[in-house]
């Protein structure tokens, strides 16, 4: 029986191999992007700079515009202001709090990016671009019942050492003295925190041990009702001139969904993108280049349970795309397995229709298939997976 | 796992003479959990006048000037590192002839590190 279904897998797999086209596709179209501005102007994940505090930021825009002398030439930067200037005044209610308020301020990254070209023969002038985008949470769900259960738990613990240190300190009447002694003269205070210190290290809970533990299992992964919008635009100074400016790309995502605790979630999206170089064939079939703008609407299903290896979701697109030469609206759709082999290694296949009806088929098929023919065997995998 | 000391803030704080109220609160940042408490003495062996628990963001009235005179206030903040190791409290007390807004950041060695914030207050005739 697993033999026929392995023959009628391996049947359809190469006859779709043979008749589909080579092609790169990006399997999650659903995505909007994390930095949309990097994104839009081509940047790897790698080269953007992301400080983590206001001096790392500040240290990277003094080194990139040259003393804050010149616009940098090559340079993406994602900044989340809330953890960068404000999170000093950021409490844990409000970092669970799923207030629209608290969630936008929270959420906002803020991403910007600067690219220079020379002139050169494929470009006879230089040409500046700058892009902005921002990526917020509207509603970013809340915490799992488990997770709340285990703050609740993690806090009974806090308080519990609380008290015991409220206990150890007020009871010490030489520490208390101390203290007396530093309110009337400042210069008692060394003395005073060399004592307290020395104290703290004495004190051994069993409950700081357990405090530990039960950090280290907090996760703040959140469920429920989840809106985020993502916007990036690209401006283009042609020789580096202020006139000579033009919005080259613009893209707006707007992604809602439901994020269940056993792994189930469903997202809907809708996207507009415009970009001036892309490739369409004429009435004559002749591919021309020119500026559209394409409104894509689309939702997606996946079943990834946390407890297990593997994942399974389809996805749906449509698409009407707006260009010199009218075209009729388009449909993608696509279901894709994904097996966790390791947790940097794992097997996906997706399978499906794309906009020009070409049948879709990616991921690592063989070693899917060498995959299958184990699965319900207790030998060991044994093969190598190519990495995708 | 470690208790790590934050920096002891120690002040004096002079109150107005009428019945203004003195205000304490204190602001956890850095989304870290935690527990406040606070408690005001006459004398370091004499039982408290008032006392209670602190929850980050959300004021509590301790008296007025006159009746704390001669007092001292002393506030204990634990904040368990559950995000980063970086901590931070705000201080603030208002109702005195002048406010006291102190803001102290402390850095745990590893996530899971308690860091124990401390705070005296002595209530004096300005």
């Amino acid at each position: 029986m697993k033999k026929r279904i392995f023959s009628a897998f391996l049947t359809i797999a190469l006859y779709h191999y043979t008749m589909a086209q080579s092609q790169v596709i990006d399997f999650n179209l659903l995505t909007a992007p994390a930095t949309p501005a990097a994104t839009l102007l081509g940047f790897a994940t790698s080269e953007i700079d992301k400080p983590r505090d206001a001096a790392e930021f500040m240290a990277s825009v003094v080194s990139q515009t040259n003393g804050l002398s010149d616009l940098p030439a090559n340079y993406a930067v994602e900044i989340a202001p809330a953890w960068i200037f404000g999170k000093k005044k950021i409490s844990f209610d409000d970092f669970k709090s799923n207030a629209v308020d608290k969630n936008i301020w929270q959420s906002l990254m803020i991403s910007a990016a600067v690219k220079r070209k020379e002139a050169s023969e494929s470009n006879n002038n230089p040409l500046t671009q700058v892009s902005v985008g921002i990526k917020v949470s509207l509603k970013r769900g809340d915490f799992p019942a488990a997770t709340l259960a285990l703050i609740d738990s993690t806090q009974e613990e806090i308080n519990f050492i609380h008290r015991n240190l409220n206990a150890y300190l007020s009871g010490d009447l030489v520490y208390q003295a101390l203290i007396e002694r530093a309110l009337d003269s400042p210069a008692w205070q060394d003395t005073l925190e060399a004592y307290r210190n020395r104290k703290l290290k004495k004190i051994e809970l069993a409950e700081l041990a357990n405090l530990e533990s039960k950090i280290k299992r907090l996760r703040f992964n959140r469920v429920g009702f989840k809106l985020d919008l993502t916007a990036g635009i690209v401006q283009d100074y042609v020789n580096n001139s202020y006139d000579q400016r033009t919005i080259s790309k613009l893209g707006i995502w707007l992604t809602t969904g439901w994020e269940g605790e056993k792994g189930f979630s469903a997202l809907a999206m809708g996207r507009v993108l415009k970009n001036p170089d892309a490739d369409y064939k004429d009435d004559n079939g002749n591919m021309q280049v020119a500026s559209i703008v394409s409104y894509d609407a689309g939702g997606r299903l996946l079943w990834a349970p946390a407890d297990k290896s593997y994942s399974l979701s389809g996805e749906l697109l449509y698409r009407q795309v707006s260009t010199p030469k009218k075209l009729p609206a388009s449909w993608r759709y696509t279901l894709n397995f994904e097996y966790k082999l390791k947790s940097d290694l794992s097997l996906n296949f997706t399978y499906g229709r794309d906009f020009d009806d070409v049948v879709i088929k990616e991921g690592n098929l063989v070693a899917l298939l060498s995959l299958i023919t184990s699965l319900g065997t207790s030998k060991p995998v044994g093969i190598k997976a190519n990495q995708n | 796992m470690a208790l790590i000391p934050a920096p002891i803030i120690l002040s004096k704080c002079p109150v107005k003479q009428d019945a203004s109220p003195i205000i304490l609160e204190i602001i956890v940042g850095n989304a870290q959990l935690n527990q406040g408490s606070f408690s005001v003495k006459r004398t370091i062996s004499s039982p408290a006048s008032i006392q209670g628990e602190l929850r980050s963001g959300e004021p509590v009235i301790i008296g007025s000037g006159p009746e704390l005179v001669g007092q001292r206030l002393s506030v204990l903040v634990t904040v368990a590192t559950i995000q980063s190791v970086d901590t931070t409290l705000t201080f603030k007390l208002s109702g005195g002839t002048t406010n006291i807004n102190i803001t102290n950041s402390t850095q745990a060695n590893a996530i899971g590190d308690v860091v124990v914030y401390e705070a005296y207050i002595r209530f004096t005739n300005s």
